[in-house]
């Protein structure tokens, strides 16, 4: 028997034999006659139950190159565990390191393994500023929070939420991002063009950036800094084939194609996850899709 | 700390380590074994020694651990078995390059030499390149008759220091005069001398 085989999967947990719902939660509150669009005022699924009561689940994770990180996620989850939460719920997480060590790698693979959806967040990108409390005016409409609607339409009240493009966002988008991740007021987070506030508590928020000073400051207080070494190190790469693979529905490769993929990968000399992640993707090119 | 201690700090440190498995019923193994006690891979050997002598190997190459048990994840048990049994075979021929080299070390460290100076009626006797006593001479004639007799020894020069730390440099001095003189007598007797000032010239030792 191969260990991959031997490691339990992380599923949803039974309840005598059948599976059982994962708990949910209404995040939406209307503040208006207006019903809330999306089907935000009906519960949303809390995901991530089974694997974060799984005391294996960051040991079955290729992710030995990035000990803070599996050592901060793996007290997050004893924690919830301690209080018997039953959904994956981590602190919000500040990932600094060099560009290209294999952040959203990290999310990606802990999405996956945790079963939750990943929202990858832009805040740079110049479309992401008018989300934050400006309705449309006259016939221009604006819409609500990208966080919003990806909970809305995955059905989840708690995906990993990352964040990048900290360092090129303007002011106005990081207090916007201040208010969604703060604790103290996230609970009540107001989409303005919904009539309505929707509760961001339970989102899993993962910050990627380098300088922490241009975070405000209650940002900064709220976040736990993880820092990531710069990796060459050889389990990076098997996690990174695991997730191409995965991506592609490869399944189990078979071992001489695993470990040619490996030596190639490993000794070509790729420093950036994103540049190990997209050749592995063109050498598994050979196998099909999965959409 | 011992070998045995440091890998037993190392391996608490790390997700994964190899330790060594010898069931009463079963055949004994070196296992890459998880710290919540998961097996990530197995390599049977025919006996407990040369298992041991596996985990020996395998514990000599921490960094290598977690790669070993994630590269099963992705390629099976089969090529990481050879894997690991190519570097352990690495790993031991460098251990018995390092046994030789120390070996080699070790003799040079204890080495008693006898050296002759070139320019000066002088011999000196060293252990480890250490001196340990230096007779000197008038002569140049009389160094090289000391020499002829001294460098056609059988018995080792290690005899002399065990000598000279009982007894101390004076009676060293001492007893290898009287021994050459002794051997002289003793050839010249027996018709083998060369005459003149050096009869030992042509000697050979015994």
């Amino acid at each position: 028997m191969n260990a991959i085989s031997s490691f339990p999967p992380h599923d949803t947990p039974t309840d005598g034999g059948r599976k059982s719902r994962p708990p949910s939660v209404v995040v939406g509150q209307s503040y208006s006659d207006r019903p809330i669009a999306f089907g935000l005022d009906l519960p949303l699924e809390l995901r991530g139950g089974a694997a974060a009561a799984s005391p294996t689940l960051m040991l079955d994770l290729s992710l030995d190159w990035a000990p803070d990180f599996v050592r901060t996620v793996t007290e997050a989850l004893e924690s919830g565990r301690a209080s018997s939460l039953n959904h994956l719920r981590l602190p919000p997480l500040a990932l600094t390191g060099k560009r290209g060590v294999g952040r959203t790698h990290l999310c990606r693979t802990l999405a996956r393994a945790a079963g939750v959806p990943l929202v990858n967040l832009d805040v740079s990108d110049p479309r992401f500023g008018p989300q934050f409390g400006r309705r449309g005016r006259g016939p221009d409409v604006s819409v609500p929070s990208t966080v919003t609607l990806a909970m809305a339409s995955s059905r989840c009240a708690n995906p990993i939420v990352k964040v990048s493009g900290i360092e090129g966002a303007p002011e106005e988008t990081l207090d916007g991002l201040a208010r969604m991740i703060d604790p103290k007021v996230n609970r009540r987070y107001v989409e303005a063009d919904l009539d309505a506030t929707v509760d961001l508590s339970h989102v899993n928020w993962v910050l990627a950036y380098d300088n922490p000073d241009i975070l405000p400051r209650r940002v900064r207080d709220a976040v736990r800094p993880v820092h990531l070494a710069e990796a060459t190190c050889p389990t990076r790469v098997v996690s990174i084939i695991m997730e191409a693979a995965a991506d592609r529905d490869v399944g189990q490769l078979d071992p001489a194609t695993a470990m040619d993929l490996f030596q190639q990968l490993a000794f070509e000399g790729l420093q950036t996850a994103g540049a190990l992640y997209a050749e592995a993707c063109a050498r598994l090119s050979g196998f099909p899709l999965p959409f | 700390m011992t070998d045995a201690a440091d890998h037993a700090t190392t391996a608490a440190k790390r997700t994964f380590a190899p330790i060594l498995s010898a069931p009463g019923d079963g055949p004994a193994a070196a296992v890459l074994t998880r710290c919540d006690g998961l097996a990530a891979l197995r390599i049977e050997r025919e006996n407990i020694d040369d298992a041991q002598t596996l985990v020996e190997h395998m514990a000599r190459l921490p960094h290598r651990w977690a790669p070993w048990a994630r590269l099963v994840q992705i390629a099976g048990e089969a090529p990481v078995r050879s894997m690991i049994l190519a570097e352990a075979d690495a790993v031991a021929a460098e251990l018995e390059e390092l046994r030789r080299n120390a070996l080699e070390q070790k003799k040079l460290a204890e080495a008693v030499q006898c050296y002759r100076f070139k320019k000066e009626p002088k011999v000196e006797l060293t252990k480890g390149g250490v001196p340990f006593l230096v007779i000197t001479f008038r002569e140049g004639w009389e160094r090289d008759r000391f020499i002829d007799w001294a460098w056609n020894q059988a018995e080792p020069y290690a005899a002399w220091h065990e000598y000279f730390e009982q007894h101390g440099q004076k009676a060293l001095e001492k007893r290898l005069l009287n021994e050459m003189i002794r051997k002289e007598m003793a050839v010249k007797k027996a018709g083998m001398g060369a005459g003149g000032r050096r009869p030992l010239r042509f000697w050979r030792g015994d």
